[in-house]
C-alpha cells in the first residue's frame, strides 16, 4: 500500500545557486546544510515518486491561460530555462502513470486540475531539486500553483489539494514525497525587492512547528501581502502541508538573505505516524 | 498597447531566444511590429524600469529584463527602489 513517505517545504530563489556568493560564506553554508539535510531525510524515507509543488515565473504559464493547479504529465523533463542559475543541463524521469491516475482522480475527487505534457523545469523546481535528487534519479511529477497573478487559489483550496495529494497516494501502491517550494518573504523584480520580513517568516516558520500548523490557513491576505508579493508562494507550503495531514513541522533551517534577496526556509513535517 | 499584450510580448522576449535576436538587432523595428506604442518602445529603448514599473508590468516580468539588459542586481534594485510603495502588489 502506498503513501506519503515524506513531505517537507523550502525556499526557491534562483540566487541560490545563481548568485550562491554573493550571500556571506556562513550564510550560504547554513542554508546549504539545511537543504541538503531535507534531501538526506527525503532519500532516507525510500521515494518512489517526488512531488515537487512550485509557482511557475511566467516560463511555461502566462495570463493568456492561468490556471489555479497544473499537474505535470510528462515522460521525462528537462531544464533549467533560466541559463544564470549556475546548473547544468539535465533531464528527469516523470512519474507519468503516478501523475495521469493523480489528475483522473483529481476530477472525481472535486479538483479541476490542468495538466501539462510539457513542462520545461525552472528555478522553482531545479533549485530544491539540486539537493532533494542531485543525481536525478526519483520519478518527478511537478504541480504549478498559481501564485503569480491574482486571483490566487487560497490557502484552504492549496490544504485540500494537498490533502487530495494524499489521498491519490494511499490509493497507490507507491511511497510518495511531496516538497512545497517557494517564499518566504520577498518582493523579487519589484521596488521592495531585497527588503525581506524576518519577523513574518519567524511568525510562520513557529505556527507551522506549533501543535495547530493549520491554523496558517486562516492567515489574511493583508498579513501576506505586506511581507511582499513573493511570500504568496507560501501557498505551496501549506499544499505540502495538507499532503502531511497538517503535521507539526520541524523546522530545518532559516536565514534571511539580503544578498538572495529572500527569507529563506526549510521545513520537514512528521509523517511517521501519518 | 493594452498592458495584457506588452506583458505578452515581454513574456516571450523572456523565454524566446528567436524573440531575442530579433529585438537585439532592430530594437525600434521589432517593437513596431509587434504594435508596442511610442511610451512603451522608449521605455524599452532607454532600459527606463522605473518607467516600465509606472506602466503596469509585473515584477517578474522586469526583473529577467534587468538581466537581458546587463544591469547588475543592486544597480536595478537601487534604480527602482525610488517608488516603493507606489504600486504595492495586492492579492
Amino acid at each position: 500500500m502506498g503513501g506519503i513517505v515524506f513531505a517537507a517545504a523550502m525556499s526557491h530563489a534562483p540566487h541560490i545557486t545563481g548568485y550562491a556568493n554573493h550571500a556571506s560564506k556562513e550564510v550560504k553554508d547554513r542554508v546549504y546544510a539545511g537543504m541538503t539535510e531535507i534531501g538526506d531525510q527525503l532519500r532516507q524515507a525510500r521515494p518512489d515518486v517526488l512531488v515537487v509543488v512550485s509557482s511557475d515565473h511566467f516560463h511555461n504559464l502566462f495570463v493568456d491561460r492561468m490556471p489555479a493547479f497544473c499537474v505535470g504529465v510528462a515522460q521525462s523533463y528537462s531544464g533549467p530555462i533560466e541559463k544564470w542559475i549556475n546548473v547544468d543541463s539535465f533531464s528527469i524521469p516523470g512519474a507519468e502513470a503516478f501523475s495521469r491516475a493523480l489528475v483522473e482522480q483529481a476530477y472525481e475527487d472535486g479538483f479541476d486540475p490542468a495538466f501539462a505534457e510539457n513542462v520545461i523545469l525552472e528555478h522553482g523546481v531545479v533549485v530544491p531539486l539540486q539537493f532533494l535528487a542531485p543525481k536525478y534519479d526519483i520519478p518527478l511529477v511537478p504541480i504549478l500553483q498559481n501564485c503569480m497573478v491574482p486571483p490566487l487559489p487560497t490557502l484552504s483550496r492549496c490544504y485540500d489539494f494537498g490533502q487530495f495529494i494524499r489521498r491519490a497516494a494511499k490509493a497507490s501502491d507507491l511511497r510518495v514525497a511531496v516538497v512545497g517550494t517557494g517564499g518566504l518573504s520577498h518582493s523579487p523584480g519589484a521596488p521592495e525587492a531585497g527588503d525581506i520580513d524576518r519577523e513574518f517568516d519567524l511568525e510562520f516558520l513557529g505556527a507551522l512547528a506549533s501543535e495547530r500548523p493549520v491554523q496558517v490557513v486562516d492567515w489574511s491576505s493583508e498579513k501576506i501581502d505586506a511581507a511582499g508579493f513573493g511570500a504568496w508562494e507560501i501557498r505551496q507550503w501549506v499544499t505540502a502541508l495538507g499532503a502531511a495531514n497538517g503535521a507539526q513541522a520541524q523546522t530545518v533551517y532559516y536565514e534571511s538573505v539580503a544578498e538572495w534577496e529572500t527569507g529563506c526556509g526549510g521545513v520537514v513535517f512528521e509523517t511517521s505516524t501519518s | 498597447m493594452a498592458l495584457y499584450d506588452l506583458q505578452l510580448y515581454l513574456f516571450k522576449l523572456k523565454n524566446e531566444p528567436d524573440m531575442q535576436a530579433a529585438f537585439m538587432q532592430d530594437r525600434e523595428g521589432h517593437m513596431v511590429r509587434h504594435g508596442l506604442n511610442e511610451q512603451e518602445r522608449q521605455a524599452m529603448l532607454d532600459q527606463d524600469i522605473q518607467a516600465l514599473w509606472r506602466l503596469g508590468v509585473h515584477p517578474l516580468l522586469m526583473a529577467p529584463l534587468g538581466r537581458f539588459f546587463n544591469l547588475p542586481p543592486d544597480q536595478y534594485r537601487a534604480t527602482l527602489r525610488a517608488l516603493a510603495g507606489e504600486r504595492h502588489l495586492r492579492s
